[in-house]
């Protein structure tokens, strides 16, 4: 067991971590074993079709893009409290959720690739809005996260950055609505669940993906909180031991110069 | 509870230490950190160019493409349609070849497509193919049970699946056109 | 089962992805920790007392 003391961890991250541990194996179960690919009869032809196997990718697929939005949405909320706060944990909460999000974001670009080659015959389309706008999305908070680490005044740096993200943050809107506005212009089929085009255990499999990757993204935030919050809390204790280590100096000086002035006087 | 760092604090007794600590800090750069930004700026800027070159290449659904024929000449453009039922394995200019109908509402329009077909293509499932329009019949068109067989036909060379939103199983719909939908 | 490469590739990648980030943010989080005064760490109050999650 890791010491309390020493680490990010807590007895409740410990219990979110566990749950969240038996939540992807309960996710994993249903997604492979206990739900049926997507087959269909055609009416005509009388062959099968739909996406098969391939839609067990969905139930990762789909919830971790839902969650980028909330990671980066959280980001841009953290940024604005941080303009009118300046307060140390609306910044560290706003680097947080943008680093999980990229990683979520890649992750979601990499698995819709992998989907969209057996189900659309493409690794990448690069006329599909759906794809660039998320891709720019990718881009503009891998840009955040090195913007982030280029040395620089902390309270400098972290304005920049609340700035980069409500700039940024502008993009979900287009990639939300994109198979609206831009049918022609995407694979992307429009939305399933707004039209309760799924059912069953397909339902239920894709609702226990979102809390499941949510526990997930729980877990994520909350320990890479914990490590912006040390990060600030380690300088803030560097620049204090400096401070005393400069006292201390000025303190001999004044001593030493006492002494020669003592000294001087005989 | 308390910031680690607090911005407002100017505790410091006589001496002001807090520009000094961060003043070397302002100088230096992080060339690994500054690299991955020009590397992400020129990524965005290579993300739209790329996006609205290819924007040139417009959809358009099958009627549309066809009452613009004329105008589009030998241009290659996106065309999104529905297959009809019945597809013809054949050759085309020395290359294998696969020809079809596609439909939107009541109007068609014949496919020659170069190479296999994707791997879930299947009649009532949208496709969008990439190719230009051509004077002529392709060859099988004869065995096709509904074609269009109007002197024209899309020569092809790249085709996506438009997968539909329908999870239900038995009851999804299928897009349905051809005469008389 | 159909498409079964494309499965271990996209849920592989997922789940191989999360792990090593989850473990380099621990990591990171058990290196900055020891630096760090106990009261400054904002889960913990006092030793041995967890007031966090």
């Amino acid at each position: 067991m890791v010491d309390t003391t020493t680490s990010t961890g807590s007895p409740g991250s410990r219990l979110l971590g566990l749950t969240t541990l038996v939540g992807l194996a309960g996710l994993i179960l249903f997604a492979f074993v206990l739900t049926e690919p997507d087959v269909r009869l055609h009416p005509t032809t009388g062959e099968e079709f739909g996406q098969f196997d391939a839609v067990r990718l969905l139930y990762l697929h789909v919830p971790m893009a839902v969650l980028t939005y909330v990671a980066f949405l959280t980001c841009a909320v953290a940024s604005a409290g941080y303009l009118l706060k300046r307060g140390v944990w609306w910044d560290v909460t706003a680097y947080a959720s943008a680093e999980v999000g990229t990683v979520l974001c890649g992750l979601v670009l990499v698995t819709g690739s992998i989907w969209g080659r057996p189900v659309w015959n493409t690794w990448w389309e690069w006329g599909d809005v759906r794809l660039m706008t998320t891709l720019v999305l990718f881009l503009l908070f891998s840009g955040y996260l090195a913007l982030r680490r280029t040395p620089a005044e902390p309270q400098r740096q972290a304005r920049r950055a609340a700035i980069v993200a409500l700039v940024a943050v502008l993009d979900i809107p287009l990639i939300n609505r994109s198979v609206e506005w831009w049918e022609n212009r995407t694979l992307h089929q429009q939305s399933t669940l707004a039209e309760l085009k799924i059912e069953d255990l397909t339902l239920f499999t894709l609702m226990l993906g979102f809390v499941v990757f949510g526990l997930v993204f729980a877990w994520l935030m909350l320990h890479r909180f914990r490590v912006g919050w040390l990060e600030h809390a380690q300088a803030g204790h560097e620049v204090a031991l400096a401070i005393a280590e400069r006292h201390a100096e000025m303190e001999t000086l004044d001593v030493d110069e006492a002494i020669g002035q003592t000294g001087g006087g005989k | 509870m308390a910031d680690p760092v607090d911005e407002e604090s100017g505790e410091a007794g006589p001496l002001d230490l807090t520009p000094q600590a961060s003043r070397p800090q302002r100088r230096a750069r992080n060339p690994f950190s500054v690299v991955v930004l020009l590397l992400v700026v020129a990524g965005i800027v290579f993300v739209l160019l790329r996006t609205l070159g290819d924007a040139s290449l417009f959809f358009y659904e099958v009627d549309e493409a066809v009452s613009v024929r004329a105008e589009l000449g030998s241009e290659r453009f996106r065309v999104v349609g529905t297959p009809l039922p019945g597809l013809v394995e054949t050759r085309l200019d020395g290359q294998a070849a696969v020809v079809f109908t596609l439909c939107v509402a009541d109007v068609l329009a014949d496919v020659a497509h170069l190479g296999d077909p994707a791997e879930l293509f299947q009649p009532g499932v949208p496709v969008v193919l990439q190719g230009f329009w051509v004077s002529g019949e392709p060859p099988g068109i004869g065995s096709l049970p509904s074609a269009a067989e109007d002197g024209w036909y899309l020569r092809t060379d790249h085709m996506v699946v438009k997968h539909d939103n329908d999870y239900r199983g038995a009851d999804a719909e299928l897009e349905s056109c051809g005469v008389g939908s | 089962m159909t498409h079964l490469g494309y499965l271990l590739a996209g849920w592989g990648i997922t789940l191989v992805v999360f792990g090593l980030y989850g473990w380099a943010v621990v990591r990171r989080g058990r290196r900055m920790a020891g630096s760090v005064p106990e009261g400054e760490r904002r889960w913990i109050t006092s030793k041995g007392e967890d007031h966090g999650g």
